[in-house]
């Protein structure tokens, strides 16, 4: 308690003009920090100065190139007189930096150098001058490994905040575009921005982000999902309310769709609220490829997620309750492939399940030089080996194939999660009711969905509540000479996003 | 509220772990019977068979065995005599399956109510069943047949009637429609049980089957007379017809595999029927015995107008014999009766049954041949032979 307030006292400290006195302050704030550096230089034969950084955070070799070496050798004569203000001449004619900030109190300056910046203090001067030199090391901008497109761009957002920023900002060259700075997080101190296009994103949405991330009271924040938990509407549901995304032209694009976008320091995935379910079937590529073959694509996605959530379910509800429902055939096959398995069809497959989760997860974990090991043990223990023992039927393990790979086809993995915990009760249900408790299930699952609300947008809009005009990117991907509203705009005042009649080789087009 | 989540979690775990509740059947505790027979022995007594299909002989090869076992059973009644069958099985019958049911002659001539009434209460039969009479025969004998394509040989029957341009899985159904409907009888496909060529016996689909209202068999229709029937009533999709020519001294054969029937009924004064049918179709010629070229435009008039002729008596003889030798309606007559003239039909309906022996019929058969196929005389013959 002592220690905090004597921290305290320190940090509010004003510079003071004596330059032995600041080096105490700051030796005191920075005791036991090995990282620390003070380099004391002394110009002109007359002027002392020192400057403090973080080791490995500034940039040393533009420290070297742009301070040190001007100052050192290469410096004007220091004419005491009518500039007699060190530090107005440490600013304006030493230190060839582009970004500098004057500050007089030293609260400024430690938390400069905590953020890799260089502090200069003078001898006789009450100010500090703060030069951004960051230089850390960091990650370039790569291809995001999680997203991936075929023909959208290839670049990726990074740890650095800054960077990420950039890569939006670069997308969308209006000034319309704002970037509100919230610094969240009492040790950490991450950065945290809210960006949206003004005018374009719904105020009262805008308005709820700030306040929800203003109320936020943490120690450190090292991910999206720090802020993701706090500011969600409903924590407990496995949907997630928001989206995430590590591609800058993702969030370009839902910027222009009226959405607000959350930007972490030291995490490469940005966060989008409101976010609806139907967000789960897009991706990227549904946008940078032909509208027809996007709009089959999210079909087959649609079918294939869905029937994650139900394939098993509905082999279990159909052999065990309901055979008649089966071709004689099929029925034939599948009755002589279960002849002398050990266990019931439902604790079969929730078995099975539960160990595809089981390598899915291991191959996630498992050490890179390891891997070759979990798809010998996946495919011939747990497929082969299990089948020809008689444990496990072979039409089990096809069920259970395919519906593990329709579980991780999602373009969204958070989204991905959901349907994939779902099947297990699902599974629990359709084994004690048949179809009957399946679709009890998938009612309780309804009730569940219509529920939950994204920022003030219902989860499952635009289907329930309908809005016709944002329908064309929900089922169908329609071109994008059609899609000339904004989305979550309501019935009541579409705004137009595009002009209408740009639909090539039509009469238009002729007259011109 | 605040206890919501509990509360269903509760619930839901209730239900999990009472015993009650789990009330599935897995697939290794079903027996599924893929066909059944009934038969009436001597005694009085009920005879029923199963034949149930053996889940492990299923993919093995041929070296296994058969894949299904025949499993009887008898009683006074028919559930005594399932009862008796289910005394033998170790597994739940379960009936969604099976589309094929046999029932031997004598049982049809004694009559089946007492079986339908068991076939109308039981959910678990499936309503598209086809009911086959095996002609002169036991139904058992029926599905002790091992049938060389199929791997269940009871399927058989079924698909040979689908095969030759029938309509399957609908026997049952219209069995109950036609007996609770006013005037008409029902009838059932039959099967006969022959020699092959090989040692084996095997299944020959034979016709019709003929019951009157106590469903009580009454007498067959062979299997041309079978399709005359079904071409009145608009369920064919298939026929051969070969008719001898006598102008060219040979025979001509067609297939015909487009059909239309239209059925007039007029009211002559009480008690006076008189049904026009026509029945139209298109076909092909399928084979030409005969010396005539039938590139030759009259030469296919001939033919097409000497095949129509001759069909026209077949199905008239047909006719006549339903009416005569079994005085029973299963063509239909009197719902085309009833739906052109409701008023009278309400006036006749109570004697239909002595009015249709004596209904005025004629038929008038017309079919196109569209196409003679590229080979228009027989390729037998010398040029200077063919007319």
């Amino acid at each position: 308690m002592s220690a905090e307030t004597s921290s305290k006292s320190e940090i509010n400290a004003p510079i003071s003009k004596s330059l032995d006195e600041n080096e105490q302050l700051l030796r005191d704030a920075f005791r036991n920090c090995y990282d620390i550096v003070f380099r004391p230089i002394r110009i002109f034969g007359q002027l002392n100065i020192l400057l403090v950084y973080m080791d490995g955070l500034a940039d040393a070799k533009t420290l070297d190139n742009s301070l040190l070496k001007i100052l050192m050798s290469g410096a004007p004569l220091y004419e005491s007189g009518e500039q007699n203000d060190p530090h107005l001449i440490l600013e304006q004619q030493l230190a060839s930096i582009a970004k500098t900030i004057m500050t007089e109190k030293m609260n400024d300056a430690i938390e400069g150098i905590l953020s890799a910046q260089v502090v200069i203090l003078s001898d006789k001067s009450n100010h500090a001058c703060i030069a951004d030199l960051k230089g850390f090391e960091q990650r370039g901008i790569e291809e995001p490994s999680n997203e991936i497109t075929i023909r959208g761009p290839k670049e990726g957002f990074t740890e650095n905040i800054n960077v990420n920023t950039s890569l939006v900002r670069r997308k969308i060259q209006s000034t319309k575009l704002k970037m509100e700075s919230i610094t969240v997080g009492n040790l950490s101190k991450t950065t945290v921005v809210i960006a949206y296009l003004e005018g374009i994103a719904k105020d009262s949405v805008i308005e709820e982000v700030r306040k929800r991330i203003n109320h936020i009271q943490i120690d450190t924040v090292l991910g999206g999902n720090f802020i993701e938990e706090f500011i969600e509407d409903h924590p407990f549901t496995l949907f997630p309310q928001v989206q995430n995304t590590e591609r800058p032209d993702i969030v370009a694009s839902y910027l222009a769709e009226r959405k607000v976008a959350i930007f972490v320091d030291g995490s490469p995935f940005v966060l989008i609220v409101p976010c609806s379910f139907w967000s789960a079937f897009q991706s990227a590529d549904d946008y940078y490829e032909r509208f027809i073959y996007a709009t089959l694509i999210r079909w087959l996605r649609m079918i294939l997620i869905i029937g994650s959530l139900f394939l098993p379910s509905i082999y279990v509800a159909i052999t065990t309750f309901h055979p008649q429902l089966l071709p004689a055939n099929f029925l034939l096959s599948i009755t002589s492939a279960r002849e002398g398995v050990p266990f019931p069809a439902v604790i079969e497959a929730l078995l099975m399940e539960f160990l595809f989760e089981g390598l899915r997860e291991a191959g996630i974990r498992i050490p890179r030089p390891t891997g070759s090991a979990i798809s010998i043990v996946g495919a011939l223990v747990i497929g082969q080996a299990a089948v020809e023992a008689g444990i496990v039927s072979a039409p089990m393990v096809i069920v259970v194939s395919i519906t593990g790979i329709a579980s991780l086809i999602t373009p969204r993995y958070s989204m991905g999660i959901a349907f994939r915990v779902l099947r297990f009760p699902m599974l629990i249900f359709s084994g004690m009711f048949g179809l009957y408790g399946m679709t009890m299930a998938t009612i309780f699952l309804y009730i569940h969905l219509t529920n939950l609300e994204s920022f003030g947008v219902p989860y499952l809009s635009p289907i329930s509540p309908l809005s016709r005009t944002e329908l064309k990117d929900v089922l169908i991907r329609a071109p994008r000479w059609a899609m000339n509203t904004l989305p979550l705009s309501g019935s009541k005042r579409n705004k137009l996003r595009i002009p209408k009649g740009q639909k090539p080789g039509g009469e238009g087009d002729e007259v011109s | 509220m605040k206890h919501r989540l509990e509360a269903f979690i509760g619930v839901i775990l209730c239900i999990v772990i009472t015993t009650g509740c789990w009330d599935r059947v897995e697939l290794s505790d079903r027996a599924f019977d893929l066909a059944a027979s009934t038969d009436l022995l001597e005694d009085g007594s009920y005879l029923t068979a199963a034949q149930f299909i053996i889940p492990s002989r299923i993919s093995g090869g041929a070296s296994n065995g058969q894949p299904y076992f025949v499993e009887t059973g008898n009683g006074k009644t028919l559930l005594e005599a399932i009862q008796k069958s289910r005394q033998k099985l170790s597994r739940l019958i379960t009936r969604g399956h099976r589309r094929n049911y046999y029932i031997g002659e004598d049982l049809a001539k004694h009559g089946i109510k007492e079986l339908l009434d068991g076939f109308s209460r039981d959910p678990g039969n499936r309503i598209r069943l086809d009911i086959w009479v095996v002609k002169g025969s036991r139904g058992m004998e029926a599905l002790q047949v091992h049938y060389p394509l199929e791997k269940i040989p009871s399927v058989a029957s079924s698909k040979i009637h689908r095969a030759i341009g029938g309509t399957t899985s609908t026997s049952y159904l219209d069995f109950m429609m036609a007996s609770s409907d006013e005037g008409s009888s029902p009838t059932l496909p039959v099967v006969d049980i022959v020699q092959g060529a090989s040692p084996q016996k095997t299944i020959l689909f034979y016709g019709r089957a003929i019951f009157n209202h106590d469903y009580k068999l009454v007498g067959y229709l062979n299997f041309v007379e079978g399709a005359y029937r079904q071409w009145i009533l608009k369920r064919i999709s298939y026929l051969d017809i070969a008719e001898e020519i006598p102008e060219a001294g040979g025979s001509v054969g067609i297939i015909v595999n487009s059909f239309g029937s239209k059925v007039k009924s007029s009211i002559l004064g009480t008690n006076k029927v008189k049904i026009e049918i026509e029945l139209t179709g298109a076909g092909h010629v399928g084979e030409n015995n005969t010396n005539l070229n039938l590139n030759e435009s009259q030469n296919l008039k001939l033919v097409q107008n000497e095949i129509n002729m001759k069909t026209s008596e077949h199905v008239l003889e047909m006719i006549t014999k339903v009416q005569k030798q079994f005085g029973t309606d299963v063509l239909g007559f009197n719902q085309i009766v009833n739906r052109q003239h409701p008023a009278e039909w309400n006036k006749i309906k109570g004697h239909w049954d002595t009015i249709f022996p004596d209904i005025e019929v004629t038929v008038h058969v017309n079919i196109n041949l569209k196409y003679v196929g590229l080979v228009g005389p027989s390729l037998l013959y010398k040029e200077s032979e063919i007319k």
